[in-house]
């Protein structure tokens, strides 16, 4: 377990290097000159090639790389084209909306998805199943913005029970019950269509496993039908699941920057689209590096846990 | 004519399906198999009626020219006019003919879809065999150039790319056909795994196949029926992909329709609130798109199955 987990480590690592390096070049051949960013907007061109001087950007590719690689592992992301702020502030100030929704979202997706899914397999080839797995294929296929702005006209516009956007009402400091409120509508946007694809993988992750021989041995005993399907059942079935959470971390930022547009959540999402519209390329290899760096760590931990989770795992990989 | 008796093993590890087969018949289906592919596919309703809306789209789409009541790109003084005899649909804020542009938005959206996922099978494809066949070195690195492919939340890299490039038909078919490939890799690396050491490809080495004839004539045909799914998915996936960028106003641009950019209006919230016919149609038929593609390639995956049992 421990040589897994060494091995499983460094290769990390050698990933996310080529991914800080990939998103430097990328940074590197997109437009704006980055020397602006030091001078007044009258300087001359002597005066801009001198400070390119000084930041170092003549220097050879490698040595920039460098360069910036010891800045980034220092906090500091550069400069924000638009707003002439450090870029690491401006993330801070995202970070804790976009968890907040994210972490709500995909809590909610698991309290739908797993017993959903786990009733429409123990209820195969049922009406119920055939109304689940049905729905959760709506799910899969209806584009979330388009999911979003049907919430709004019909849950904000028409019957007014939720705000149709914010974190919180205007000229308020919002409070906890202000803040769900506002909350409920782009959760289940996100949640909805993270369930409906999570539904369909624990249905066949149990499904398979009512086949196992161990299975079988329960039913043979005479052990109670509750007792083999959560004890022997569910319990066997949630692995697999678990590495979906991994796989589906990107979806999940991708659901989120729609989402947190359509919904005008002040999060990492709404400062990605808005940072497009400006061309402000440093907060937008900012934001693509981190969330990069989270899904890599997400599926270290997901490896990991299942390792623990599963002998049969660890074993092959010696 | 060999028949192909085979025990097939869904596994689901590390998100990625793969199968392990027994017994193979190193030829690709035979005629008879075929026909049972296809007619397990009929009897998957589903699958039949998304056929059916499908090609109804796709006809839609080639005859738009024939069928539009306008000209898409019109654009008239009467704008912002509700659903009425002449625009059924209504007008849009330049008073273009909504009707007349969501038939017209389903050319882009379909194109985009299929396109890009030509583009990314051939690289997944041609990468995963390499990679299962060739193993050691030159796997762990496709693996690697995977692993970091899949990193990159894709959205948000198809979003700072196109902002880069520039929009288009042409840069988004060919940004999702180049980004999009890691999941078919590994879907084929691990079919080409579970196959390579079978007594077939042993006898064709033996017998003295060249390499690519080894790779492409013996194992692909083996690998097909994975990647027809996985294409078939990856097309539903692309035009929410294309729609969601359109939406975002990162995609295809007016006056070109695609049902995105249709529905790119509704993000105010007096277009969402009061003139509903010029959003809904468009959401529904990007709904109807995805989903008709999802219960196609649910079918082909049960018909494809069940023909190994």
């Amino acid at each position: 377990m421990k040589k897994y987990l060494v091995k499983r480590f460094l290769v990390g690592m050698i990933v996310l290097l080529l991914i800080t390096f990939l998103s430097f070049l990328i940074i590197n051949f997109s437009p704006g000159d980055p020397a602006t960013l030091y001078v007044s907007s009258d300087a001359t061109e002597a005066q801009l090639e001198q400070t390119r001087e000084n930041l170092g950007l003549n220097k050879p590719l490698l040595i920039r790389y460098g360069h910036w690689l010891k800045n980034f592992i220092q906090g500091d992301l550069g400069i924000s084209f638009a707003t002439r702020q450090p870029v690491s502030n401006m993330l801070l100030e995202r970070v804790g909306p976009t968890f907040l929704l994210m972490g709500t979202s995909l809590i909610v997706a698991y309290l739908i998805a797993i017993p959903l899914g786990v009733y429409s397999a123990v209820k195969q080839k049922s009406w119920v199943d055939y109304l689940i797995t049905g729905t959760s294929f709506l799910g899969v296929s209806i584009p979330n913005f388009f999911l979003g702005l049907i919430f709004i006209y019909v849950f904000a516009v028409q019957l007014e029970w939720f705000p149709t956007g914010g974190m919180h009402d205007l000229g308020s400091e919002g409070g906890f019950l202000e803040r769900v409120h506002h909350l409920i509508l782009p959760v289940l946007v996100i949640a909805t269509t993270i369930s409906a694809n999570m539904i369909r993988y624990v249905r066949s992750s149990m499904i398979e496993i009512f086949g196992e021989n161990y299975l079988r041995t329960a039913k043979a005993k005479g052990l109670k039908p509750q007792n083999i399907i959560f004890r022997h059942g569910v319990r066997n079935a949630l692995i697999p699941i678990i590495t979906i959470v991994g796989t589906d971390i990107p979806k999940l930022i991708g659901g989120a920057i729609v989402t947190e547009q359509i919904f005008q959540w002040p999060g990492l999402g709404a400062l990605t689209i808005s940072s497009i519209q400006a061309r402000d390329y440093n907060v937008l290899m900012a934001i693509t590096l981190l969330s990069a760096i989270a899904v890599l760590f997400a599926n270290m931990l997901t490896d990991v846990f299942y390792a623990a989770a599963d002998p049969r795992i660890r074993l092959n990989e010696n | 004519m060999s028949s192909t008796s085979t025990d097939f093993k869904l596994v689901y590890g590390n998100g990625e399906t793969f199968r392990e087969e027994k017994n193979f018949s190193g030829n690709k289906p035979t005629e008879s198999n075929r026909k049972m592919i296809f007619r397990r596919f009929l009897k998957h309703k589903p699958a039949v009626i998304g056929s059916a809306v499908f090609i109804i789209l796709v006809l839609v789409a080639v005859l738009a020219p024939f069928i539009a009541p306008f000209d898409p790109t019109m654009i008239t003084p009467d704008f912002e006019a509700a659903p009425n005899a002449v625009n059924w649909l209504g007008t849009d804020e330049v008073g273009r003919d909504v009707f007349s542009r969501l038939l017209y938005g389903s050319r882009v959206s379909l194109f985009v879809g299929v396109s890009s996922v030509v583009v990314y099978t051939m690289i997944g494809t041609t990468l995963g065999l390499i990679a299962g066949y060739f193993g050691g070195k030159i796997d762990s690195v496709i693996m690697r150039i995977t692993e970091i492919f899949q990193s990159f939340p894709s959205f948000m890299v198809i979003l700072v790319l196109v902002s880069i490039i520039g929009p288009g038909v042409g840069t988004i078919t060919l940004i999702l056909g180049f980004l999009n490939w890691p999941e078919l890799c590994r879907i084929v690396r691990g079919n080409v795994l579970s196959i390579k050491n079978s007594e077939y490809i042993q006898a064709a080495i033996s017998i003295g196949y060249s390499t690519p004839h080894i790779l492409f004539r013996e194992i692909l045909p083996n690998v097909l029926s994975s990647i027809f799914v996985n294409a078939t998915f990856g097309v539903a996936s692309a035009i929410l992909t294309e729609s969601s960028l359109s939406f975002l106003g990162m995609g295809i641009q007016p006056p070109t329709s695609s049902w995105g950019n249709i529905l790119s209006q509704a993000q105010s919230l007096t277009v969402l609130s009061t003139q509903p016919w010029l959003w809904i149609p468009a959401g529904i038929m990007i709904l109807l798109a995805v989903l008709s593609i999802n219960f196609i390639g649910d079918g082909l995956r049960d018909a494809f199955d069940g023909t190994i049992n």
